[in-house]
């Protein structure tokens, strides 16, 4: 919720994601290199939410298991249903 | 005073030693390289009495370590005090402040000589029988510890302070050259962050004592106290570089009132004091001294111990060994007594740590604290992990690379990382979701072992007369080494919810309670 807060107060035109290399467990310190997956990927969108919404998939989940996006499309700071977002 | 060249040649070889060494403790620090580059302990390994440590510590002599010193005392049986007038950094900057505090002429009683063999022979027989205290009064330990305790941080501080202010503070001229240095300072001059220590004007109230002694007497130290030196005394007995004449001349008696070590007498030269500094070939008026190569006349005079005197060392030396063992087991008296990485045994690290501080010096989570009491009585300035001030970082294996004496083992990284030094404990009186039903997660987070020692685990919770769910922290004994960054990092105020505490260190036999006298 207060991410959430945080982003309805600061407003980001572009959001940009670097999924290059992802940590699936252990994380934020500490985590081995055996659950190090790369991916090589750029997430942008100027939907803040889309792009994290997009970002959950990457980990094998969906956005709706994430709090913090859920709570976010919610209060209207963005889309969260990725059927409603265009892949370029 | 006419000074003569080797007068000359004296003084740069302190000065470039004393460079040496206060370049070779700048480079006692995390570069951005995992092994340290310089052997920056050098100060210790050509310490004989770090090599003493060693020598009467359980287990073989630290050959490849402290080689240099038996060099040292080689030398010294050759030639005579030459580290004490040349090389000694102590004896360097007690030489170069006398001037700044002033300096005494008091012809200081001689009786006083005595001391510094009382107390190597005192330190000494202590140390044969299990209780080694010759780091306390080790002069390069002295010297180093006070570097590093106070006067290193003092002048991070310092200069910090500076920096700062001509950042604030534009002034023509000034600040653009304060600004431009920055860069050098920061690189190479200064640590990385502000060093912290406990006991920093403790111990510097001993080095001001040690060097405020230069108004009493010039080298009152060297002369008077230092065990180093009686040691090196002893070594120089016979050593075979002469001066001449030996003995003060009858018509000129210059020497009497003008050598820093007392060392000319009317009976002759006192080899175990002279210091070497060869002020004599310099001032004396009818240039007659000179130093040459022969064999040690037969009769010479040395320093009478007085056989009360020595047995009255050997004596307190060897009861301090009873005094200290009838205490309590300091890391059963006191479970927050946690030791570097690679410590070996604690009976065995008091043995072998001269209490040099370069673990201290070196350590970049500033969890290397001086312990005062907190390792029992004889544990003073003995390394200590504190983990509410600061971590055992993880990927570092520093301090058992600078260790001279072997208190500290070298670890490799990945031996390092499955040393245990202590076992994190949660304080449920503290912890946020414990103790008032709030969400924290920050000690899982900080964790660094590779599979996490600390897990959170979702839990039905009665808050406020309202059943929650709220994640746990709770800590994996079998994963969990004692690193302490979770008491480092435990973000409530004052004593840490998570605490680390000595059980199930490496370093302790645990065989002992399986194949004791019990089992």
């Amino acid at each position: 919720e207060s991410l959430t807060e945080n982003a309805s107060v600061i407003h980001s035109d572009q959001t940009v994601l670097d999924a290059t290399r992802i940590l699936k467990a252990n994380g934020p310190q500490g985590g081995r290199l055996q659950h190090l997956r790369v991916l090589d990927t750029l997430i942008a969108s100027p939907d803040i939410v889309a792009a994290d919404a997009y970002a959950t998939t990457l980990f094998g989940l969906s956005p709706e298991q994430v709090p913090t996006v859920v709570a976010a499309a919610r209060r209207g700071l963005g889309v969260m249903d990725l059927k409603q977002v265009r892949m370029v | 005073m006419k000074q003569s060249s080797w007068t000359y040649a004296r003084r740069f070889s302190q000065s470039f030693c004393l460079a040496v060494f206060l370049w070779l403790f700048l480079q006692t620090e995390y570069r951005g390289i995992d092994q340290l580059p310089y052997p920056v302990s050098l100060l210790f390994r050509i310490d004989p009495l770090a090599a003493l440590a060693d020598f009467l510590a359980p287990g073989p002599f630290g050959w490849s370590l402290l080689w240099p010193a038996l060099v040292v005392l080689l030398l010294t049986s050759l030639f005579g005090r030459f580290f004490c007038g040349w090389v000694c950094p102590l004896g360097a900057t007690l030489d170069g402040l006398g001037k700044l505090v002033g300096r005494g002429r008091r012809a200081f009683s001689p009786g006083w000589r005595r001391v510094k063999y009382y107390l190597l022979i005192g330190l000494g027989a202590a140390t044969l029988f299990g209780v080694q205290l010759l780091g306390l009064f080790d002069p390069l330990a002295i010297f180093l510890r006070s570097l590093t305790l106070a006067v290193y941080p003092a002048y991070n501080y310092g200069l910090n302070k500076v920096f700062d202010f001509f950042y604030a503070n534009d002034l023509p001229l000034v600040s653009p050259v304060v600004k431009n240095s920055y860069p050098l300072f920061r690189d190479y001059l200064m640590a990385f962050h502000q060093p912290i220590f406990a006991l920093g004007l403790f111990t510097f109230l001993i080095f001001l004592t040690i060097v405020l002694l230069e108004r009493v007497e010039h080298r009152f130290w060297c002369k008077n106290l230092c065990p180093l030196g009686a040691l090196l005394g002893l070594c120089s007995r016979y050593a075979i570089l002469q001066r001449t004449p030996q003995r003060l001349c009858a018509d000129c008696q210059a020497c009497d009132s003008l050598c820093r070590a007392g060392a000319v007498r009317n009976a002759g030269l006192i080899r175990s004091e002279c210091l070497l500094c060869m002020d004599c070939t310099g001032y004396c008026p009818e240039e007659r001294v000179s130093f040459g190569l022969r064999h040690a006349a037969a009769h010479e005079p040395g320093i009478d111990l007085q056989r009360r005197g020595v047995l009255t060392a050997v004596a307190s030396g060897i009861m301090i060994a009873p005094a200290v063992r009838i205490g309590p087991v300091t890391y059963e008296q006191n479970p927050y007594l946690i030791r570097p990485p690679g410590a070996v045994a604690e009976e065995e690290f008091l043995q072998r740590c001269v209490r040099c501080a370069e673990c201290m010096k070196v350590c970049i989570g500033r969890t290397l604290q001086p312990a005062l009491l907190e390792a029992g009585p004889v544990g003073l300035w003995t390394p200590l992990v504190v983990p509410r001030i600061g971590y055992c970082e993880y990927n570092c294996t520093l301090c058992g690379q600078v260790c001279p004496t072997g208190a500290l083992a070298p670890l490799k990284l990945a031996e390092k990382q499955k040393n245990v030094i202590g076992l994190a404990v949660i304080k449920k009186d503290r912890c946020l979701p414990f103790a008032k039903g709030i969400e924290c997660l920050v000690c899982e987070e900080h964790c660094p072992t590779g599979e996490k020692a600390i897990v959170m685990e979702e839990q039905d919770v009665l808050v406020d007369g309202q059943m929650r769910r709220l994640k746990l922290p709770r800590v994996v004994d079998k994963l969990c080494i004692g690193c302490g960054i979770c008491e480092t990092k435990c973000p409530v105020e004052g004593a840490s919810a998570v605490r680390v505490i000595n059980q199930g260190e490496s370093r302790r036999k645990r065989t002992e309670l399986l194949a004791g006298p019990y089992g």
